[in-house]
């Protein structure tokens, strides 16, 4: 069709919506690259070896790191999985597999909510479930925090990762002989593996940068602690801690801590879902 | 306009899932909002969220009557998530009823 019936307004009309949709998607590329930069421009210059290596020092000293609090978010993230990933991961193979009734949609519906859950709150309620038992804070309860987020997040990823499997693989174990528990475990799970694993590392890069629930749980140290009976040091937590402070040295560890932790979640990312990405080509035959 | 107009009740869903999101982000708000105890007429003056207050206050909470007022509004945070929630999921339903479940072919 000729350019010229269709009408200088309509033309004009198109170009503009098409231009508005593709800038509003570049202010959703650059929101991430402004807070990149600018806790590169803020953080670069305290991250240094000592930051990596050593304990917070006491005020007016200058020095010291968030070496501690380093240990501790992989400490209370390694707790966290214990409890979560397991439930997570057998809830999300009951949706795929058995999950087509009342109980499989009231699942569902109940992980949605869970997520949505605010995280102070989930914070609460580990607060009253495990500090006030054991009377201290601890590592531990930080952990059942973290992992009370996670299942919601780990089941649905599992689930959708199962279902991606065709039906035809499953359809060529039972034409075997094969039980259905089998099936599921050494077929159906083994194929989605990559899948669930992506899912699960994605899970623990999104927590890691959890603040709120363990505000109440793990508390925050500034001292070493292996101890998951100890209050312990996390380091989105020590972020807050140091910015809300007003030292100027606390101020530039809290940036460099923030650069740190975004690094670290940007690679887990970007890492995984790179490996993950080969593997759906590698499979896809 | 036909595609935006058929998925309106998903997209609705999404905004409000979003909302539910926001409505009980905690850290990023709390550094920010002044974290005042009072009802600011300005949007431009410090004023406080129900998640910051506890946020706050929780760990310098030595009364019992404090602690558990820090609860109730956890609680009533929860009950306005779970409402928000299952507003955008009746939503989405809305949409995806006609369609078929996803098959495994």
């Amino acid at each position: 069709m000729p350019k010229r019936q269709i009408g200088l307004r309509r033309q004009m009309t198109d170009y503009f919506f098409t231009g508005l949709a593709a800038s509003l998607s570049v202010v959703v590329v650059c929101t991430l690259v402004a807070i990149f930069a600018y806790l590169i421009l803020k953080g670069a210059g305290s991250l240094n070896w000592s930051f990596l290596t050593q304990t917070p020092k006491p005020v007016g000293e200058v020095g010291g790191g968030m070496a501690n609090a380093l240990l501790g978010s992989i400490m209370i993230l390694g707790i966290a999985s214990l409890f979560g990933v397991p439930i997570g991961i057998g809830a999300g193979i009951y949706l795929a597999e058995y999950g087509r009734n009342r109980l499989g949609q009231l699942v569902r519906f109940t992980s949605d909510v869970l997520n949505g859950v605010p995280s102070i709150v989930i914070g609460l309620v580990a607060y009253g479930l495990v500090v006030i038992p054991q009377r201290h804070f601890s590592a531990f309860a930080g952990g059942v925090a973290l992992a009370i987020m996670m299942v919601p997040t780990v089941a649905r990823t599992t689930e959708q990762m199962l279902l991606l499997v065709p039906h035809a693989v499953r359809e060529a174990a039972f034409g075997l002989g094969i039980p259905q528990w089998r099936t599921t475990i050494f077929i159906t799970l083994a194929t989605a593996r990559a899948g669930i694993i992506t899912g699960v590392m994605l899970a623990f890069a999104r927590f890691a940068g959890e603040t709120a629930p363990l505000m109440f749980t793990a508390f925050g140290n500034q001292f070493w602690s292996y101890s998951a009976r100890e209050p312990i040091a996390a380091l989105p937590l020590q972020i807050f801690t140091y910015a809300i402070t007003p030292y100027d040295d606390w101020h530039r560890q809290a940036w460099a801590g923030a650069l740190m932790l975004v690094i670290l979640i940007v690679g887990t990312t970007t890492l995984v879902r790179f490996v993950f990405m080969r593997r759906m080509l590698g499979g896809a035959r | 306009m036909a595609v935006l107009r058929n998925a309106r009740a998903g997209i609705m869903g999404a905004v409000i899932l979003g909302l539910g999101r926001g409505l009980g982000e905690t850290m990023a708000v709390t550094m920010v909002i002044g974290n005042n105890p009072a009802i600011a007429k300005s949007l431009l003056a410090p004023g406080y969220t129900m998640a910051s207050v506890i946020a706050n206050e929780f760990n310098e909470a030595t009364s019992d009557l404090h602690r558990s007022a820090l609860i109730e509004i956890g609680l009533a945070l929860f009950i306005v998530t779970i409402i928000v929630n299952i507003l955008a999921g009746l939503m989405v339903w809305t949409v995806t009823r006609g369609t078929p479940a996803r098959t495994n072919a």
